[in-house]
């Protein structure tokens, strides 16, 4: 907390004047002139409240000591336990442009386009709850500097001849591609931050604790090393632009890619920094489900998750119906059995589009498109290994501890009875005091040695330390870790495609020459389409079983209408009730895999309940 | 005798020829004559026709002669055919067609068509009938009329074909009911599947282009002391005739008007 030097007044980061201001006097200072003496003192460091949600766990930071009314990240109120702690300082902020009323204004737009959005998501008290947040970011810079070679060639004719000289272009290359950002906060969504992106980085500044008054902030839980490849990759991507366009290169035939620059054009990553970079936060909580809504807090481009309200939905669509029936009417009238290939088409697309949306459920689910997320789970989940293997480590030491006690112990006092036996067999059998003798007595004792009892270290291994009950292993807990792959959809995009698309020709193909036959083209193609439905059904099932909330049961809807379809053609009867009355059980029931495209929709338009799992704060960002 | 005999037989026939001319004269609004292939009617202000040709025997004589009363109303626009038969191996569409042209060749026309080989009712017009008689229409009238032919009864069939026929040609309006249900059917799933992409598009954020990205960061970018060493060269026999043709192509334009014809119809 900063006191104005006049008033002693609470400071304040002024947006409109881009100063810190106290709210009582009015007094105005320069950010980097407002400091206190713990500053002064560790010039690496700052001290902040952390904010954590006893909920989801999410941290959030401020200045102020002032507790949180709520939880941005999952929604919970008054569940905040609040503690001072000392954090590195980032070494660039780029401050708030963009004021809350900016903010306001450009989701109240956003929101006007968006009409089927529930009614809450309009509310001004909703809306009300934006918090300026910094979230923050690593910034890569990267470098190309070096002497490139790439192949190239050309192609000239003469006579009957083609001649193809082969090339080795070369040439200095001297990019460099500074301000890369990529979010390093595990509660900040990748699929948000990158679509929130980009901040203008020459607006950077250096960071001073006094930017983030006013304002709360998160810390970078998400190692430095996580994005360095990606960031290469958009160097690579301008690099490979830049080549392209070289009127030099272009009189080759060359071969550029992605790949091929990082490793040929000397990609580096020259400097890692921490910044702080401002957006406008507000999530919106509907059951066990969360939605976001994000403002870039420099530039004002909004992102939201919009769910959407299934009764203004379909009073939507009742309306919108209208004026398709009426346009069908003046320009289409088709015969039952055509209709109803058409609702076998319709049917199949549903069920694709239902693929599609099980599997980017899917991977929404299992947070596969957030890298920092599953990289800091990662994280943690290694740390905890570490503590478990220490643990267990100190376990075994113990017992070997308690195993050498009880054996030293066990051999004191066996050597007293040994000894005492032996005196007693000497004396009975009135044995000499012999090196022989002793070597006899040996053997006799070894036959049946009191530490040689299995029993011993069975009993001494049934001992549980604390620590290992306390810490174990839990299954389950590994599943949520496991790699992407194993939780996105592993079926070949390519072979689904050829599959669709040599049956789609196959179906048009025989309902067009089926007739010169003498038999209906409908009696192949809308079986076919069906066989093409069942399978992309099945692959949908299966994408939906993936999905806790789903259990993939969304497709069958579409399948059964292709089905009837298909039995009715097959039939063929002459009444065209038999058609009709297919047409309207098949729509219904593709209506039923629409509404739970819908429905499901909901379910990636809003996202899981958050649950970041920290046990108080990040070690490895402390001072 | 003889001569009065034969003078008797000229004068029969001379009277014969007076009285249908006459005949032909004084009846203004039709005449039919019977043939063992068709009856026909002539309008006589347009000079279109109706033709009832019923190979397949369906109608009794006097229900084709109603039949083409109720054809009539149809020749102020262009010509029109009952037929029906029992041989259409090629299908009802291409022996419809074949009809046609035989019966009119390429003038405007329209014909409804028992096949009771392919049980099918079937409704064919050309030219500017056609642009009347569309295949929509063609398929809601059949659909309209089929369930008469299903129950065996022709001629309802087709004078209700032809009654609605002339009513679309007039301007006046048909119903549809399966027609209706089944658009009303098609626009709501339509509505919902437009809806969820309407959703889908004014929700999804657009990730920042790779412009805006770039323009976003701080890039020098440089190439410099370019150069091209020529390492090796590839040769490949590759007959220059084979890999291209030259010379100029042909371009052949179609002349005068084609014939516009098609049709639908109905099993039964």
């Amino acid at each position: 907390m900063y006191e104005c030097p006049n008033c002693s007044g609470n400071l304040v980061f002024d947006i409109v004047s881009q100063r810190i201001k106290c709210p009582n006097c009015d007094s105005k200072f320069d950010p980097y002139e407002v400091t206190n003496q713990k500053e002064l003192e560790h010039q690496d460091s700052m001290d902040m409240n952390v904010f954590m949600c006893t909920q989801c766990s999410g941290v959030i930071y401020s200045t102020d000591d002032a507790a949180t009314a709520f939880c941005s990240y999952c929604g919970a109120t008054s569940v905040l336990t609040s503690r001072l702690v000392q954090k590195k300082r980032p070494r660039y902020i780029i401050p708030f442009k963009k004021t809350k009323k900016d903010c306001k204004d450009a989701y109240i737009s956003l929101m006007k386009k968006a009409w089927y959005a529930p009614r809450e998501l309009r509310n001004p008290k909703y809306i009300k709850e934006f918090r300026g947040i910094y979230m923050p970011y690593w910034i890569y810079d990267v470098t190309q500097k070096g002497y490139v070679q790439i192949e190239g060639k050309t192609v000239r004719y003469k006579g009957d001849y083609k001649y193809t000289d082969h090339y080795q272009l070369g040439f200095d290359l001297d990019n460099e591609y500074d301000g890369i950002a990529y979010d390093a906060s595990p509660s900040f969504a990748d699929s948000i931050s990158e679509k929130v992106a980009p901040f203008e980085m020459r607006w950077l500044k250096e960071f001073t604790p006094s930017f983030l008054s006013g304002f709360y902030a998160d810390m970078a839980d998400v190692d430095e090393d996580v994005y360095g490849q990606d960031a290469k990759i958009i160097a690579a991507q301008g690099t490979k632009r830049q080549l392209q366009h070289y009127k030099e290169i272009q009189k080759y035939d060359t071969k550029i890619t992605i790949p091929m620059v990082i490793n040929k054009c000397h990609t580096n990553l020259e400097k890692i920094d921490s910044a702080m970079l401002p957006v406008w936060f507000m999530s919106y909580r509907n059951h066990d489900r969360i939605a976001y809504a994000i403002v870039n807090g420099q530039t004002g481009k909004v992102v939201a998750d919009i769910p959407v309200d299934l009764k203004r939905y379909y009073m939507g669509s009742a309306f919108l119906a209208v004026p398709i029936f009426i346009i069908l009417n003046l320009f289409l009238t088709l015969t039952p059995k055509t209709l109803l290939l058409v609702i076998c088409f319709i049917s199949l697309f549903a069920i694709m589009l239902h693929d599609n949306e099980m599997k980017q459920i899917s991977i929404r689910e299992s947070n596969s498109d957030d890298k920092g997320l599953l990289a800091y789970k990662d994280k943690k989940r290694r740390e905890k290994r570490r503590k478990q293997e220490e643990a267990l480590r100190l376990a075994e030491e113990r017992i070997r501890q308690a195993e050498e006690m009880e054996r030293a112990e066990r051999e004191r006092k066996e050597e007293t009875a040994v000894t005492q036996e032996r005196v007693t067999y000497k004396s009975s059998l009135k044995l000499a005091d012999t090196p022989e003798t002793e070597e006899v007595l040996r053997f006799v004792e070894n036959e049946d040695t009191p530490f040689s009892n299995p029993d011993f270290v069975a009993k001494e291994r049934n001992i549980k330390p604390d620590l290992i009950t306390i810490d174990d292993v839990n299954e389950d807990d590994e599943a949520q870790y496991e790699p992407i792959e194993k939780n996105v959809a592993k079926t070949s995009f390519v072979l689904q495609s050829v599959v669709l698309v040599v049956l789609m020709a196959a179906a048009v193909a025989i309902h067009i020459f089926a007739p010169e036959i003498g038999v209906s083209g409908y009696f192949f193609s809308i079986p076919i389409v069906t066989f093409v439905a069942i399978l992309y059904g099945c692959f949908s099932m299966k994408h939906g079983s993936e999905v806790a909330a789903k259990k993939g049961k969304g497709a069958i809807g579409a399948i059964l209408s292709c089905v009837l379809a298909s039995g009715i053609c097959i039939w063929n009867p002459v009444q065209d009730i038999f058609y009709y009355g297919a047409v309207v059980v098949a729509v219904v029931m593709m209506i039923i895999t629409l509404a739970d495209l819908i429905a499901s929709y909901n379910l990636l338009a809003m996202r899981k309940l958050p649950q970041f799992e920290r046990t108080g704060g990040d070690d490895r960002a402390d001072i | 005798m003889q001569t009065f005999s034969g003078n008797k037989r000229n004068i029969f026939a001379i009277l014969f020829l007076v009285l249908f001319v006459l005949g032909n004269s004084l009846l203004p609004g039709w005449m039919t004559y019977a043939s063992e292939a068709a009856t026909t009617y002539q309008n006589a202000d347009t000079k279109y026709q109706a033709i009832c040709k019923d190979d397949a025997d369906l109608l009794s004589a006097a229900e084709e002669k109603s039949m083409l009363e109720a054809m009539q109303p149809i020749t102020q626009y262009g010509n029109v055919a009952f037929v029906s038969t029992n041989h259409a191996s090629a299908g009802t569409s291409a022996y419809a067609q074949s009809e046609y042209s035989q019966l009119f060749g390429t003038s405007a026309a329209t014909m409804f068509v028992i096949d009771m080989d392919n049980r099918q009712i079937y409704i064919y017009s050309g030219q500017e009938m056609y642009k009347e008689l569309t295949k929509s229409y063609a398929n809601t009238i059949t659909d309209n009329v089929y369930k008469y032919a299903s129950s065996g009864d022709y001629y309802t069939c087709a004078s209700e074909a032809f009654a609605q026929m002339y009513a679309v040609i007039d301007g006046q309006r048909i119903a549809k009911p399966m027609k209706n249900i089944s658009n009303v059917m098609l626009a709501i799933a339509l509505a919902i599947l437009i809806n969820y992409f309407v959703v889908r598009f004014v929700s999804d954020a657009r990730k920042p282009k790779e412009n805006a990205l770039f323009d976003a960061m701080k890039v020098t970018q440089s190439i410099k002391n370019f150069d091209a060493d020529l390492r090796y060269t590839d040769k490949k026999y590759c007959p220059q005739s084979s890999s291209s043709s030259s010379g100029g192509g042909f371009s052949g334009g179609g002349g005068g008007g084609g014939f516009s014809g098609g049709g639908g119809g109905h099993s039964f």
